[in-house]
């Protein structure tokens, strides 16, 4: 169970979300957590590699300059290591494997005041928010709630395949099912929590980012 | 509440101007059979009724407490009410909760005075209850003023006590009838949601129509949509759309999780139909309790004016509107279509039969359209206005849509239209005056008849 006391900045880090999400089944990329800038000779990864600072404070990586992408050699790897060692000192920083695949999608969790915990799907990742392009439901998912949350966003649209953009509806379904099970089983401390992006492929559904804001 | 032998109206008054003496006016102009006991210390008698000068000293039952009386002074009244076991109380007066501390607390003392005993509360700050079929009309709006509805079979239940007045008054342009209208207040006892889950309940109400502000208690909400909302429709206008939650939260799902957007979801996965604004809350509501459940979303259009047809079939076609399908007709239909209509009609969605058209050739083309597979909705517009066009068209339509598929009706215009609206809907036909309105009612029996389908295989 999640206990507050961890995470008193009310954050759960990228790190530690991943590993709540693994539980329930729900795919994450490979990966190694570095303590004290401790860098590895051999990490058993493949390239190409993301470098990601952990903290329980940035919630938006992307926009404070906390993640190198794209790290193809061992060269690269540890220079990268030793720019997020400089920048984020005393935090710990994640290694991982980097995803590639066909759409980005975003699932979610609030609590709202009226229903309890609500279940968002978006399509586009960080698109989703310029173009509200997002489906709401309870927790308590129907398989007829599943799809017609994914048809209610454009992600429906390539379900079917849409110009070579293939992807899983199985995958995505999975996904949706495991996090309302998360929720249902150890949701009760849990505020909002992001899978942002959830990285689709035609066989695969990874949360490549995530996060969860804790509160009594 | 709904249908008391005996009322007390604390406050009574013969002015006119005073909300008391509008109650009591409304009781006694509506007819109310049952017996009514005004009760104000300074009259023996108002409007040839004896007065009381307080509750006690009545020493009858009573059924239902009206207490229209400045909120401090209410507080020992429903004491009082409490201690003769009186069952219902509609408290009128404003100055509880929504007026500061001082009114905060006295809505406390009424909430304590009544909790754990046999009384229940409507209000404080309410504007009343009105229920045709037992003639009980507690509204504080005198009837010269608003044109109350007949008996009908759809419950009305309003966090506002104005907008859902108007509304009642609204109504009578169509001529629809109301269960009972409830205006909950402060909801200092009883809330929309236990009115809900009684009026649902209840067989003569076919259809519940809900305005809401807020939806405190929104689990309970939708267990109460669980269990009701595939045997009658639920219909809510819900307003606060444009709040967004708190961005301070920072993840992307809690800054986009709007209360209108996580409203708009949940209440599709409970099978419950939103409206948009106050006469779309009306218009789906009668909709959805007059007609039965379509089996698909494919409509055909019927007219006797070209451009009529035209547009809607542009509304029901436009892609950010998904909900309905113009249906295809096969040639075989259109085949039949074309031997009774004019050289120069179509045959083709949507159909227009044209300014030639008359009674006779509508009802065989809804014979047509009931026949075929083709076809689960029938927009039908009913236009006096053409020349072979006529009163007796209404029983064409009430009785195809008594015997087959929903069918919707459109009269537009103002003269021999409005006759025509009134005819339809003393047959329960839903009709209305605007294209939009019809392709909307359509687009609400369609969702809601896809909701009973889909729960009908989820159990």
């Amino acid at each position: 169970m999640i206990r507050i006391e961890d995470f008193p900045n009310g954050l759960v880090d990228e790190y530690n979300t991943k590993a709540i999400l693994r539980k329930y089944s729900i795919r994450t990329p490979n990966g190694i957590l570095i303590r004290d800038c401790n860098i590895p000779d051999n990490l058993p990864l493949r390239y190409p590699l993301v470098v990601k600072a952990v903290s329980t404070n940035l919630l938006h990586k992307s926009e404070s300059g906390a993640v190198i992408l794209g790290i193809s050699s061992d060269s690269h790897l540890k220079s990268a290591l030793e720019e997020i060692c400089k920048r984020f000192q005393g935090g710990s920083i994640l290694v991982e494997e980097m995803i590639r695949g066909n759409f980005e999608a975003i699932i979610g969790v609030k609590r709202s005041h009226s229903f309890g915990h609500v279940m968002m799907l978006g399509s586009g990742g960080i698109f989703a928010e310029i173009f509200g392009d997002v489906s709401f439901r309870t927790v308590d998912l129907s398989k007829s709630d599943i799809s017609e949350m994914m048809n209610e966003v454009s992600l429906g649209k390539f379900l079917g395949g849409y110009r070579g953009i293939k992807i899983s509806k199985e995958k995505i379904v999975e996904a949706l099912y495991s996090v309302a099970n998360l929720i249902k089983t150890e949701g009760e401390l849990i505020e909002s929590l992001d899978i942002n992006p959830l990285i689709l492929s035609e066989n695969d559904a990874i949360a490549v980012d995530a996060k969860i804001v804790v509160s009594k | 509440m709904f249908r008391p032998d005996s009322i007390c109206v604390v406050g009574a008054s013969e002015d006119k101007n005073k909300i008391g003496g509008v109650i009591l006016g409304n009781l006694l102009k509506s007819g109310y059979p049952g017996k009514i006991f005004p009760v104000n210390p300074s009259r023996s008698e108002i409007l040839g009724v004896k007065c009381y000068p307080d509750i006690k000293s009545v020493k009858e039952d009573i059924d239902l407490c009206v207490i229209s009386i400045p909120a401090k002074s209410s507080v020992p009244v429903v004491k009082s009410a409490v201690d003769l076991r009186i069952p219902f109380i509609v408290l009128i007066p404003g100055g509880f909760a929504e007026a500061g501390e001082y009114g905060k607390m006295l809505q406390n003392q009424i909430k304590s005075l009544v909790n754990g005993t046999g009384t229940r509360v409507i209000g404080p700050n309410t504007v009343g209850i009105y229920v045709p079929g037992s003639r009980v009309n507690t509204t504080l709006t005198p009837s010269e003023r608003l044109q109350f509805p007949h008996e009908g079979s759809i419950a009305y239940i309003s966090q506002s006590g104005a907008l859902g007045l108007l509304t009642l008054d609204t109504l009578s342009e169509t001529g629809t009838g109301i269960h009972s209208f409830i205006n909950v207040g402060n909801r200092s006892d009883l809330d929309e949601l236990d009115l809900l889950e009684y009026l649902a309940s209840i067989d003569e109400v076919k259809g519940v129509a809900l305005y809401l502000e807020s939806i405190p208690r929104g689990k309970a909400f939708l267990e109460i949509a669980k269990e009701f909302s595939h045997k009658k429709p639920i219909v809510v206008l819900k307003s606060g759309r444009t709040q967004t939650s708190a961005r301070a939260a920072s993840l992307h799902t809690a800054s986009m999780a709007t209360d209108d957007r996580v409203t708009d979801g949940v209440f599709r996965q409970y099978s419950i139909i939103r409206a948009e604004n106050e006469v779309e809350l009306m218009d789906f509501s009668r909709t959805l309790t007059y007609s039965r459940i379509a089996t698909g979303n494919r409509v055909a259009v019927v007219t006797s004016a070209g451009g009529v047809g035209v547009v809607t079939a542009d509304l029901i076609s436009l892609p950010l509107r998904p909900i309905l399908k113009l249906a295809e007709l096969s040639n075989d239909t259109m085949a039949k279509i074309r031997k009774v209509i004019v050289s120069f009609g179509s045959a083709m969605n949507p159909i227009d039969i044209t300014a030639d058209g008359d009674v006779d050739q509508v009802s065989q083309i809804l014979g047509i359209l009931n026949e075929t597979e083709e076809v689960d909705i029938i927009i039908l517009y009913a236009l006096p206005q053409t020349p072979k066009m006529n009163l007796s068209l209404v029983d064409v339509a009430a009785r195809w849509k008594e015997s087959g598929k929903p069918i919707i009706v459109g009269v537009l215009g103002s003269k021999m239209a409005k006759e025509m609206i009134l005819l339809l809907e003393q047959k329960k036909v839903p009709s209305f005056t605007s294209i939009s309105r019809v392709v909307r009612a359509a687009e609400a029996l369609a969702q809601y008849s896809y909701y009973i389908r889909r729960d009908h295989d989820k159990n």
